[in-house]
């Protein structure tokens, strides 16, 4: 009898979710990352207001200038009740960071962050392999002989 | 890169990620280094049961009271030959060509359709392991 585990991912790790972004196409120094969030601005340069009628603020930010085109700021918050990162995208951008982008993003945090574990675990990595849009990874556990 | 995976089974690990960016891996020791990872749900995934109608039948009444504990124990060592039952996650009962994807029976296809079966109880559980992550890479969870 086996028994498997879903795991529903949350974007926790800050590293991690910077990779992800990288794997999506933005460079790694376009990257803002503050511990104390900061205001995000809309393609005019006025405050945005979709998640806070003060101004959304964000942690880990990608400007509007590197999102390309008309676009607004795009941002992740920290969620202090649930210690993860929630995005904070304007409806304008919402056809470029679309659900699909999104599970994309949530896809390469996932194996940012697993790959994390596995070598904090000493594990050792033996690839990744993506077939029929889903994605692979399997590691040697060293413990366990053969 | 990809790297090449390595060829034995039973000191791999596999996690699967799904197109919605969510991580599904079976539930060992050793996998639950994962754990951390987000909201888990656990369920089934198959069965490891008898060949034969009658001890099969009885295997399920005993395990009806539970998977762990003597009773759980003294089934699992049972002297009969076993069967890979992976219908939890909408799968087969496990057959030859299930078993052996790299042989072609399409000159016996009556062969590959026959149900595969072991006399040891860990080469079966070895095979659903092997299974069961490539279904997951081809289907995902519904």
């Amino acid at each position: 009898m086996s028994e498997y585990r879903k795991s529903t991912t949350n974007c926790k790790d800050k590293e991690c979710l910077i990779e992800a972004l990288v794997e999506m196409g933005y460079k790694r120094e376009h990257i803002e990352i503050h511990d104390v969030p900061q205001q995000l601005y809309d393609f005019q340069g006025h405050k945005t207001r979709y998640t806070d009628s003060s101004g959304d603020k964000a942690n880990i930010i990608v400007r509007r200038n590197f999102v390309g085109g008309a676009a607004n700021d795009l941002g992740f918050v920290l969620n202090p009740k649930t210690g993860t990162y929630d995005a904070i995208i304007s409806q304008y951008d919402s056809g470029k960071h679309n659900a699909k982008w999104l599970a994309g993003l949530k896809g390469n945090y996932s194996v940012a962050s697993l790959v994390k574990t596995g070598k904090a675990q000493g594990l050792k990595f033996l690839g990744k392999k993506v077939e029929n849009g889903k994605t692979r990874l399997q590691w040697l556990d060293p413990r366990v002989k053969a | 890169m990809d790297k090449a995976f390595a060829k034995t089974a039973q000191n791999i690990i596999t996690c699967t990620i799904d197109e919605n960016g969510d991580v599904i891996f079976l539930a060992t020791d050793a996998n639950d280094a994962f754990l951390n990872h987000g909201d888990v749900v656990t369920k089934r995934a198959s069965h490891v049961e008898p060949v034969q109608r009658f001890a099969r039948v009885l295997f399920y009444i005993l395990r009806w009271f539970g998977d762990k504990g003597r009773i759980a124990e003294w089934t699992r060592n049972w002297h009969v030959t076993w069967r890979v039952n992976t219908r939890p996650v909408g799968g087969p009962i496990l057959r030859v060509k299930d078993v052996h994807p790299e042989i072609s029976f399409d000159h016996y296809p009556q062969y590959g359709e026959q149900h595969a079966w072991w006399f040891d109880r860990q080469a079966a559980i070895d095979a659903e392991i092997k299974f069961l992550n490539e279904w997951f890479l081809e289907r995902g969870i519904q």
